[in-house]
């Protein structure tokens, strides 16, 4: 043994490490070191796999019936979960912003009518005389024939009617049950002066 | 000289064909929802996944709620599966990964001795530990780090290849086999001549 050559020593370690017993079958054969070497690594793994199983720890009773009781308490089902939808939440977003532009364009039109029968149903003129600019001038006049559409709008005189209706009996009840104010009462004599 | 370099896979051997092969049908019937069809998994694979979680913790209540926890997350996982893999394997990749993040949570990286607490060991308490001197697996946890001994382990008492061993421990295939001829190394120092 003392006489090996380096190289040869060098192809046993080689052999030891990379090789299974089997692999290493052929080397074995014309080496004694390593073939002592894989008999006993071979003895080691036989001895690893034996007592893995013999000393294998007991399966606490009731293991399974745990591990169901686990999952069915989570009751999560075992296919995929359901995630909200990208094309859901994109339509839901486009609802809102819809909604949201619509309460804005009603809250809007009736000031723009309002204002307009002051001005005496000019808004080019009025436009022109403030100095707005181009796209304004433009806007304004695809506009206009919206606002007078909105006026004749029978929904826009009813929702007028029953805020003027609305804001009487709110007056009335001032009038009559509210302590009596400077305030209260000159609005009083002003909405009975206006009636 | 080059034909015997050449790698050999005779060591590897693959789990049976007809488990893999049954294993693919449960989890296809699980997620059809067939509502024993995973209750089977369990019965088939709960002790071994117990058995390897208890190599980690030493601990038969942590072993078990890990075990537990493994199943819940395959059960909730389970359309991610893999069916050209065995089921097996990806138990004890998701086991792994429980016991690692219930260590790093709880900071106790050090095993724990079971019945550390009681002072005076019971006479069953005095056989179990004459068994355990016998056992090969506790001299390896003595001498080999715990890297060293969870590759011994995936190898040797699950029976799996080196290749699967790699996968689940998230190594390469030339870390486990370094691994492994490092932990025999030590196993056998003394018994062998180097």
């Amino acid at each position: 043994m003392k006489a090996e050559s380096s190289p040869s020593r060098f192809y046993c370690r080689v052999v030891r490490q990379w090789f299974s017993p089997a692999g290493a079958s052929r080397h074995a054969e014309s080496c004694a070191d390593c073939r002592r070497y894989f008999q006993a690594v071979a003895h080691l793994e036989s001895a690893l796999r034996r007592d893995a199983v013999r000393f294998a720890p007991p399966a606490p009773a009731g293991l399974e019936q745990g591990i169901m009781r686990t999952i069915r308490a989570a009751a999560v089902p075992a296919r995929r979960r359901p995630r909200p939808h990208p094309a859901w939440i994109a339509s839901g977003s486009f609802v809102g912003i819809a909604a949201v532009a619509l309460a804005v364009f009603l809250v809007q039109v009736p000031r723009t009518v309002k204002t307009d029968g002051v001005a005496g149903n000019q808004p080019s003129s009025r436009s022109a005389a403030t100095g707005d600019s181009l796209s304004d001038q433009l806007f304004n006049a695809v506009v206009p024939p919206a606002g007078d559409l909105v006026a004749n709008n029978p929904l826009q005189n009813e929702l007028d009617s029953v805020y003027t209706g609305a804001r009487s009996a709110l007056d009335f009840l001032a009038l009559n049950f509210m302590p009596a104010s400077g305030l209260t009462l000159s609005r009083a004599a002003s909405s009975t002066g206006k009636g | 000289m080059i034909a015997l370099l050449s790698p050999t896979h005779a060591e590897e051997v693959p789990p049976p064909a007809e488990t893999a092969t049954e294993d693919g049908a449960l989890v296809r019937a699980t997620l059809d929802a067939d509502p024993t069809a995973f209750e089977e998994i369990v019965r088939r694979h709960s002790r071994r996944v117990y058995n390897f979680l208890h190599q980690f913790t030493r601990h038969h209540h942590d072993a078990e709620d890990l075990t537990q926890q493994t199943f819940l997350k395959a059960y909730q996982n389970l359309h991610r599966f893999d069916r050209s893999r065995p089921l097996i394997n990806w138990l004890f990749t998701i086991a792994r990964r429980s016991a690692l993040n219930h260590f790093r949570a709880a900071k106790k990286w050090e095993e724990m001795p079971e019945d550390a607490a009681s002072e005076s060991p019971s006479p069953a308490r005095r056989t179990e530990s004459s068994d355990e001197a016998e056992n090969l697996w506790n001299r390896a946890r003595e001498v080999l780090s715990p890297r060293e001994y969870e590759v011994l382990w995936l190898r040797f008492a699950e029976e799996l290849s080196t290749e699967e061993t790699a996968r689940i421990a998230g190594l390469t295939v030339t870390h486990v086999k370094v691994l492994v001829h490092r932990a025999r190394q030590q196993l056998m120092k003394g018994a062998m001549p180097s």
